[in-house]
């Protein structure tokens, strides 16, 4: 057999370049130019219906300012397609199952795809463009389109959530794509040694790894890496720019004010601070998988192995993110228990269920050793959201949603709801920018 | 000029000293004692005009008929504010200031304020519903108090909106509100991080609950020679109450001796505890404090040897800080004796 | 190899799939949460976590929780974690004078059911219990 000759790449390299999308409209033909997103509805259904699940499919637009309300939300996703590298963006299902992370890859700024239509009865979470909703989630600041998925008579479940999900991702890359022959508004690379190299380059540098904890309890609550269910898996690494790349997608519907939507994956804030900050004030080793399962005796498997791993990665401190609440905060927990045992330095990024008035314990579950803890906000706030002129979706299903309740559609219009309803308002992952404060 | 009614003790109302505290309610006018300090912190904007004054043993025994006179003296008055104390962390001033804040609050819907140390039963009680200066431990932190209650009561007169405790000085009263922040949660997670890697001192966003894990004493393995004491918190002293042992926040424990005693008769011992009512303890004292029972399980040989002394105190909103103290001292006595096991009847 | 549980549930649908080990009580998520507290003090040891799922304990009307089959020396965690649960589905459920739980429609209960049913068949799924 010939020896190959491969110069071996130790770092991965990824260039995002951004484009700022200023309003999304119809035409007859899709394209992007000047800022502005042109969609033929006709062509993108088309692509959306080569899965025969669908029967048929419309899109709408929500715009910033505008007095719009988006609900029922499954997911958002924000459009991202590859121009060069290795694999295409959200491998598994637009991409092959193909490395990604390397190269560039095209982003819409201010841009994102909402998935809407029923799939349960009880299928959660608002967007409002404008007014108080509008201050808790990022989304209310973006160009939305939203494509409302009707799927064929008599499907499953769980095969209509799979419909609805690759749907999005399918939507959000054909966007990014009308923008593969323009020249970016602004471009950030990043660039990720291998653990060993990073080891050798950064001797002085605290060496810290992020554990992202991610949902697989069963329908409406999974999560996929490179098209993989991650229910059963053992605690696993994956490169950052891996993420970026959209390797981690989301199955999860419950809990709109606390899952993380697809474009929180794609987005993961603390991995884009660790990288920005990393050969800097920190060595970023990498990402750790660590599941959320409804057995004990699968949570403690996956913090004892996450805590092996950051052990046989060597390093000082880890930062650990949740998806949920309840259940999860024993994941939480028992993953900053045995890390800190092993004299690894952690941070807790969560939030709180404190009730109304922010009185009630907040957390399922505590452990002594969590001594350092983010908290993105208390989901029992209550608020009363105004009228909207315009529901795309349906209304009605507020009053089944997460803090949502019979009364909550005011005679008036007014939506009377916990800030838990509010897509990504409380987000684990510290996207948003909001806490909690004692008083 | 708004008016405040000041609520002080006995002793800051200057009519005396402990043997005062049964002094029933009073009012006279105008400031007194810490009210004159706290007047000129108000300037121009507020006059204490009157203050009542009221013994704290007898608010702690009579407190409905106290109320019932205090709220009557305000109810004559109608200040548009009601400030008492600062009471520091003096237990039973503490639980009157809270008292008479809370209810005048409620009755009277109008700002109230106080100021104590954390520690204060009073401040465990009703930091909810009342603002709390958070005081030093003691009055020697008159000056420190004084300028953050100025501060604070004008405020409340004037309807302005009162921050977090950081800015404010009072005791957090134990809402968790929302706000918006600078930076998102995950920049906020690294520097933290980063802080705690390099032993920098940083501030959790989400404290945990305190724990207070006692690690259990191994199981007695030979009760049948076991030397046993009892211990109570329920407040069963010899009649009299030889050591004036309080009937809420207990300032000390007793040490009483049973030698030769097979059960607590009701001539010979009496229950001072607050919280519970008296009727069934004082006609029999053995049903806090089973000394006949645990008579008829030594002569039976259940077990070795019942102390010859018994510890009692009264649990009735007692500072934790003090019942660890108490606990301590005790633990080491029972040392002493060879004790090698207790039981610990509360209510 | 044959694992043993005890399955207790509020939740009709299981009986519906024969699901095995089957205890129905006629309850709310409280009510589930109090009878499975109750066997916990009394040495039965908690194989899920009480609080399963995304959907909270005031919103979902069904839960379903595997103990172990038999009771033995009182587990520690397991009762930590029943009071925990117990004390964060109470507060929950007095956010409003009446729970959502308690007005959502015939169909968002079969929904409900069915989320519920999943999380249980996922659980024995990835223990390769089933």
């Amino acid at each position: 057999m010939e020896l190959i000759d491969k110069t071996k790449e130790e770092t991965m390299k990824l260039t995002l370049n951004k484009f700022h999308v200023k309003d999304i409209r119809f035409a007859e033909q899709s394209s992007f130019a000047n800022g502005i997103l042109y969609i033929d509805k006709k062509d993108l259904a088309a692509y959306l219906m080569e899965d025969s699940n669908i029967q048929s499919v419309d899109f709408d637009i929500a715009r910033p300012g505008e007095s719009v309300r988006i609900v029922p939300i499954k997911d958002v996703i924000q459009p991202r397609y590859k121009k060069s590298g290795s694999g295409q963006i959200f491998p598994g299902y637009v991409g092959d199952v193909e490395t990604v992370g390397n190269g560039e890859t095209n982003v819409l700024e201010e841009c994102c795809v909402a998935t809407s239509g029923k799939i349960v009865a009880f299928q959660e979470g608002i967007i409002d463009m404008c007014g108080l909703g509008a201050e808790f989630n990022s989304f209310s600041k973006m160009n939305i389109l939203v494509p409302l998925i009707q799927p064929i008579d008599g499907i499953d479940k769980h095969t209509h959530e799979a419909t609805v999900r690759i749907a999005g991702l399918k939507t959000a890359a054909y966007m990014a794509k009308l923008s593969l022959a323009l020249a970016p508004d602004e471009v950030e690379t990043f660039e990720h040694e291998s653990i060993l190299e990073m080891g050798a380059k950064y001797p002085d540098l605290p060496k810290v790894v992020y554990v992202d904890m991610v949902q697989c309890q069963g329908l409406m609550h999974d999560t996929y890496i490179y098209g993989l269910n991650v229910k059963g898996i053992l605690s696993t690494l994956i490169g950052p720019l891996e993420v970026l790349d959209g390797a981690i997608v989301s199955g999860n519907c419950a809990a709109p004010g606390h899952k993380n939507a697809t474009i929180h994956h794609e987005n993961n804030p603390i991995i884009m601070d660790l990288l920005r900050r990393h050969g800097k004030e920190l060595c970023f080793v990498g990402v750790l998988l660590s599941n959320e399962s409804a057995m004990l005796k699968e949570k403690m498997r996956a913090a004892y192995y996450t805590s092996n791993l950051s052990a046989l990665l060597g390093v000082d401190g880890m930062i650990i993110s949740e998806e949920g609440g309840g259940n999860p905060e024993t994941d939480l927990m028992l993953n900053c228990r045995f890390h800190e045992q092993r004299g690894i330095k952690t941070v807790l990024v969560t939030d709180e269920y404190c009730g109304r008035d922010g009185a009630s314990q907040g957390l399922a579950d505590v452990t002594p050793e969590a001594d350092a803890v983010i908290t993105n906000g208390n989901g029992n706030q209550f608020v009363v959201l105004p009228k909207m002129d315009r529901v795309i979706g349906d209304i009605e299903t507020a009053r089944v949603i997460t803090g949502g309740n019979a009364n909550s559609i005011g005679a008036d219009g007014t939506l009377s709801v916990e800030i838990a309803a509010i897509m990504g308002s409380c987000c684990e992952m510290g996207y948003e920018r909001m806490t909690t404060r004692l008083r | 000029m708004k008016e405040i009614v000041h609520y002080l003790n006995q002793f800051y109302g200057q009519i005396g000293g402990e043997e005062f505290a049964d002094q029933t309610p009073i009012i006279r006018d105008g400031p007194i004692g810490p009210g004159v300090a706290l007047q000129s912190l108000l300037a121009e904007e507020a006059q204490i005009t009157s203050t009542i004054i009221c013994g704290d043993n007898y608010f702690a025994d009579h407190q409905d008929e106290a109320l019932e006179k205090i709220l009557a003296l305000i109810d004559e008055k109608r200040p548009e504010m009601l400030i008492a104390g600062p009471g520091f962390n003096a237990g039973r001033y503490g639980l009157a200031c809270g008292t008479v804040c809370d209810a005048v609050k409620s009755k009277f819907s109008i700002p109230v304020l106080t100021a104590l140390y954390p520690e204060n039963p009073g401040a465990e009680m009703f930091k909810k519903t009342v603002y709390i200066v958070k005081a030093p431990i003691s009055a020697a932190g008159m000056k420190k108090v004084m300028p953050a209650m100025g501060k604070l009561a004008l405020k409340l007169l004037r309807g302005e909106e009162i921050g977090f405790p950081e800015e404010e000085g009072y005791i957090p009263q134990g809402f968790r509100i929302n706000v918006h922040t600078e930076k998102n949660g995950a920049e906020r997670g690294v520097d933290m991080l980063i802080k705690k890697l390099r032993g920098e001192p940083f501030t959790t966003e989400l404290p945990m609950p305190v724990f207070d894990r006692v690690v259990p004493a191994p199981a007695l393995k030979d009760l049948a020679h076991a030397k046993i004491a009892l211990i109570t918190s329920g407040g069963i002293v010899p009649q009299g109450n030889p050591d004036h042992i309080e009937s809420a926040n207990a300032s000390l424990y007793g040490i009483y001796d049973i030698t030769g005693l097979d059960n607590l008769t009701a001539d010979k011992y009496m229950t001072v505890h607050g919280g519970y009512d008296p009727v069934y303890a004082t006609e029999d004292p053995n049903r806090v404090l089973p000394l006949d029972a645990m008579r008829a399980i030594e002569r039976e040989g259940g077990f070795g040897e019942l102390y010859n002394h018994y510890y009692a105190t009264v649990g009735n909103t007692t500072a934790v800080s003090n019942a660890k103290r108490y606990a301590e001292e005790i633990a080491q006595d029972m040392l002493r004796n060879q004790i090698q096991a207790a039981i610990l009847t509360s209510t | 190899m044959k694992h043993a549980f005890r399955c207790v549930t509020n939740n009709p649908l299981l009986a519906v799939q024969d699901f095995p080990n089957l205890e129905y009580h006629d309850t709310d998520v409280l009510g589930l949460l109090r009878i499975v507290y109750q066997e916990v003090i009394g040495g039965v040891k908690l194989l899920t976590h009480p609080l399963t799922g995304s959907i909270r304990p005031d919103i979902t009307p069904y839960k379903t929780v595997l103990l172990s089959a038999t009771a033995s020396r009182v587990d520690f965690e397991s009762v930590r974690l029943m009071e925990r649960a117990l004390q964060y589905t109470e507060d929950l459920y007095r956010l409003r004078d009446i729970p959502l739980y308690k007005q959502c429609s015939d169909e968002a209960k079969a929904d409900f059911q069915l989320i519920d049913l999943s999380i249980i068949e996922r659980a024995l799924e990835v223990a390769q219990w089933s």
